[in-house]
């Protein structure tokens, strides 16, 4: 092996994850250790390279033997230019990034340059230190947040302390996305009514001292949140993306834009999203077509412009001639031909009757925000009753894919909560998904894929029901169908296990053997061991078994369930006897006397040690559940003598285990 | 052309008669034919760098992978996977460690991404689980520390015993 040269040595350590390399290679003789610290120091965005947390790591390994190996070894930690906190499919990093930044140890890697903050739950650790990290250290910066924290974490107090003790700041990059699809908007509520947000955080941050930042990367729904920190950034090149909903909005974004006319690079993803008339929406009801784009979506004068970009979509009908109309005004408006920004492609979704609207001016493949930066598809119908159905469906975007796959590895398959999947599309969705199959080969137009989720509720509210798992022939095909034609699927999160019960049992012909066995993470909903229909209370049961059979290589176990955290029931059958209610109110109030207490420690205890001993790359359970507070200490004493080595965490809503 | 060949001469004289296409999976070759204008079938490229038995395997391989897709270019997007070996290719690669390394510096001298990629994956998986140890002996690497640093390295990995 000392016969290769370094850089077919580093080409085979890209290969290993950073833990591997260390605990294979480190102190093996000098050149090694050079090749690993040189193999850490590399931080490169498009290859995700550095110090990468995410999931499948042990809590156990990382905080026993690789943190104190890097703080401790000086040409380890100043070898760090590039931390990236993949929270995404993993909590994980959460507990392993509060590790490095309580105590103030991110401040032990002198030459960190750069860091990514994807999704963390918990952010006070960083607020304590970011000060210090914005003023003398980082270059970037990129904090991905969710709903959760800001309804849990994001108090103005946090963000005061955050802020208040810095002056200066010498980022050249920063990237912040704080909007959150699946919401009603809430945090930007937060920043709206309170302001902290943008006078705390971005103000101060940046005030008379951002002469630095070069490039500006947000998503967020609201544009009079960038009116401050534009003002604080004359030597902006890049401002990239926002959204907007209502016509005065178009107004504001428009003054936005005339303000930042020196930028040189320019994304605008705009989309029209409510479904409540109001007499603003006028500019949305419109014809959207080179005109507008002109109008509404860039300055008035451009001086520096060289790259532009955009995504529109809006509710609308539109037929053929429509589209070719679109498309054609940009090849005779003046403005476009003279910047031969004239590529741009105009889709129409006749299911949910919306007009997909993007350029190609900068990238052939550039689809949307979401196909072109994170790789997922979505087909995004309406989220409750008052949202439209604005994404595509998933059948349009299928018909798209062999264009698009080399960019796609994550496929998510929305429905509603009242209404559940689109039927109709579902139904046209299997028969292309049948047709690639069989014409296309198996794994080609999905070999990037490495992560499906199938339906949008993972919460305890919808694991809460007491509905009969009912079957769906279209549903469980089209399941079969998307795992088996992935070749290296990594993380599967579907809404309801007895899906995927129901794929295994009823459609196996559709599943591809083995096509399950790749999976780290898998994430349900299980439905409630003590309510709930017979048939519905033993669905748990099986959940050990499917996954030691299919799933054999899983690393961490996600599940939302509505009562206990136990899965495996002590309930006794009711078989809809008279009196059926009255029988279960009574079952139900027995469960707090210590009787049924330690019958249900018993059970919970024997669940976990069959998961654990069934799945031995297991890295990671966490359960949301809820349990009587009578119950915790019980369930405390179990796992701490029934796993003495390992972390845990057992409240009234949740358990974790760390193995 | 189909079926147009060409000459490939090893280090150690030997030539071998290979379709141009199969050929120009070697970006190196497919630079020297367009560079050099050779499409004659009398034309020799010369791979000075590639012995006779190494030539006959990435001939081999690359005649097997003639109608594959390129390769994806590498990104944050994609996982590095080293689980995705085709059975054809695990048993290509079941030789003796010289002739696996010999084989990844061909790929990398011709320059042919797809199998540079799989023999790295090959060996990415000899090392995967195994102790520092463990991979001294595998793959014969010797210890060259001084005795300061030596006791330094102990001094660090003693932090890190696990527990």
């Amino acid at each position: 092996m000392e016969t290769l040269p370094n850089e077919i040595l580093l080409h085979i350590f890209s290969y290993l994850e950073l833990f591997d390399l260390l605990t294979s290679f480190w102190s093996l003789n000098i050149r090694f250790n050079s090749l690993v610290c040189l193999a850490l120091s590399i931080g490169d965005n498009s290859l995700n390279t550095g110090l990468i947390i995410k999931q499948g790591l042990s809590y156990n390994k990382f905080s026993s033997l690789f943190f104190p190996l890097i703080l401790n070894s000086s040409s380890l930690s100043s070898s760090i230019r590039r931390i990236h906190f993949d929270e995404t499919n993993s909590i994980i990093c959460d507990l392993i990034y509060e590790l490095l930044f309580k105590g103030r140890n991110i401040l032990r890697f002198p030459n960190l340059k750069s860091l990514i903050l994807t999704r963390c739950i918990s952010i006070e650790p960083i607020i304590q230190n970011i000060s210090y990290l914005i003023e003398y250290q980082l270059d970037e910066l990129t904090l991905t947040f969710d709903h959760q924290v800001f309804i849990r974490d994001f108090y103005v107090d946090e963000h005061s302390s955050m802020a208040s003790d810095t002056g200066r700041c010498r980022l050249k990059s920063l990237r912040l996305d704080i909007s959150n699809e699946f919401t009603s908007g809430d945090n930007h509520q937060c920043l709206v009514g309170n302001s902290y947000f943008s006078s705390n955080f971005i103000v101060n941050q940046c005030e008379s001292c951002c002469m630095t930042l070069r490039r500006l990367f947000i998503r967020l729904k609201y544009t009079f949140f960038l009116e401050n920190l534009i003002e604080h950034v004359p030597n902006l090149e890049e401002i990239l993306k926002t959204f907007i909903c209502e016509d005065a909005e178009f107004v504001y974004l428009k003054r936005l834009l005339n303000n930042l006319n020196y930028v040189e690079k320019l994304k605008v993803h705009l989309k029209s999203d409510k479904l409540i008339e109001t007499r603003r929406r006028n500019i949305w009801k419109s014809v959207i077509d080179a005109n507008f784009i002109r109008h509404y979506c860039l300055p008035d004068k451009i001086i520096n412009l060289i790259n532009f970009d955009f995504y529109i979509y809006s509710q609308c009908q539109l037929s053929s001639n429509d589209i070719k109309r679109i498309i054609k005004s940009f090849n005779i408006h003046s403005f476009f031909v003279d910047y031969k920004w004239t590529n741009v492609k105009c889709l129409f979704d006749p299911i949910i009757e919306c007009q997909h609207l993007f350029s190609c001016f900068t990238n052939a493949l550039q689809f949307s925000d979401s196909l072109n930066n994170y790789s997922y598809i979505f087909n995004w119908p309406r989220i409750d009753f008052i949202w439209f159905d604005l994404y595509p469906s998933l059948h349009l975007f299928l018909e798209q894919f062999n264009e698009l796959s080399p960019n796609i590895s994550c496929i998510e398959v929305h429905q509603t909560r009242m209404m559940g999947f689109d039927e109709s599309d579902l139904l046209v969705s299997l028969k292309i998904l049948s047709k690639m199959k069989l014409y296309k080969g198996v794994d080609m137009p999905f070999r990037n894929v490495t992560k499906i989720q199938f339906g949008t509720h993972l919460d305890r509210m919808n694991a809460d029901t007491e509905i009969v798992p009912s079957r769906n022939e279209i549903r469980e095909k089209v399941l079969a169908h998307l795992i088996s034609m992935t070749v290296q699927l990594k993380y599967l999160l579907v809404e309801r296990f007895e899906w995927l019960l129901h794929v295994v049992q009823y459609a196996s012909d559709d599943l591809r053997r083995e096509a399950l066995s790749t999976v780290q993470y898998a994430e349900f909903c299980l439905p409630s061991c003590s309510t709930g229909s017979d048939e519905s209370i033993h669905i748990g049961k099986h959940l050990v078994p499917f996954l030691s059979t299919h799933m054999s290589h899983l690393q961490t176990l996600r599940l939302w369930q509505p009562d206990d955290f136990s899965w495996t029931t002590i309930r006794p059958d009711f078989k809809k006897e008279p009196y059926y209610s009255v029988k279960l109110l009574r079952w139900l109030k027995s469960l707090k006397t210590p009787g049924l207490i330690a019958q249900h420690v018993a059970i919970f205890e024997r669940d976990l040690c069959r998961l654990v001993e069934n799945l031995k790359e297991f890295t990671f359970l966490d359960i949301n559940g809820e349990i009587h507070y009578e119950k915790v200490e019980s369930y405390r004493s179990m796992v701490q003598a029934r796993f003495p080595h390992c972390r845990s965490d057992v409240g009234i809503l949740r358990f974790r285990l760390w193995l | 052309m189909a079926g147009h060949k060409i000459k490939l001469q090893s280090s150690d004289g030997d030539t071998f008669d290979v379709e141009v296409e199969i050929a120009k999976q070697s970006a190196t070759i497919k630079t020297m034919l367009e560079d050099l204008g050779m499409d004659e079938e009398e034309d020799v490229i010369p791979l000075p760098n590639v012995n006779s038995a190494i030539l006959k395997k990435v001939i081999q391989w690359a005649t097997h992978h003639k109608d594959d897709p390129p390769p994806p270019e590498d990104d944050e997007n994609r996982e590095k996977n080293t689980n995705d070996i085709s059975s054809w290719d695990q048993d290509f690669l079941k030789v003796d460690q010289g002739t696996l390394f010999e084989l990844i510096l061909a790929a990398n001298y011709l320059d042919i991404k797809g199998l540079l990629d799989v023999t790295c994956k090959t060996v990415a998986n000899m090392i995967k689980g195994k102790t520092p140890e463990e991979i001294r002996r595998t793959f014969n690497i010797k210890n060259d520390f001084t005795p300061q640093e030596e006791e330094q390295i102990k001094k660090e990995n003693e932090w890190c015993e696990e527990k």
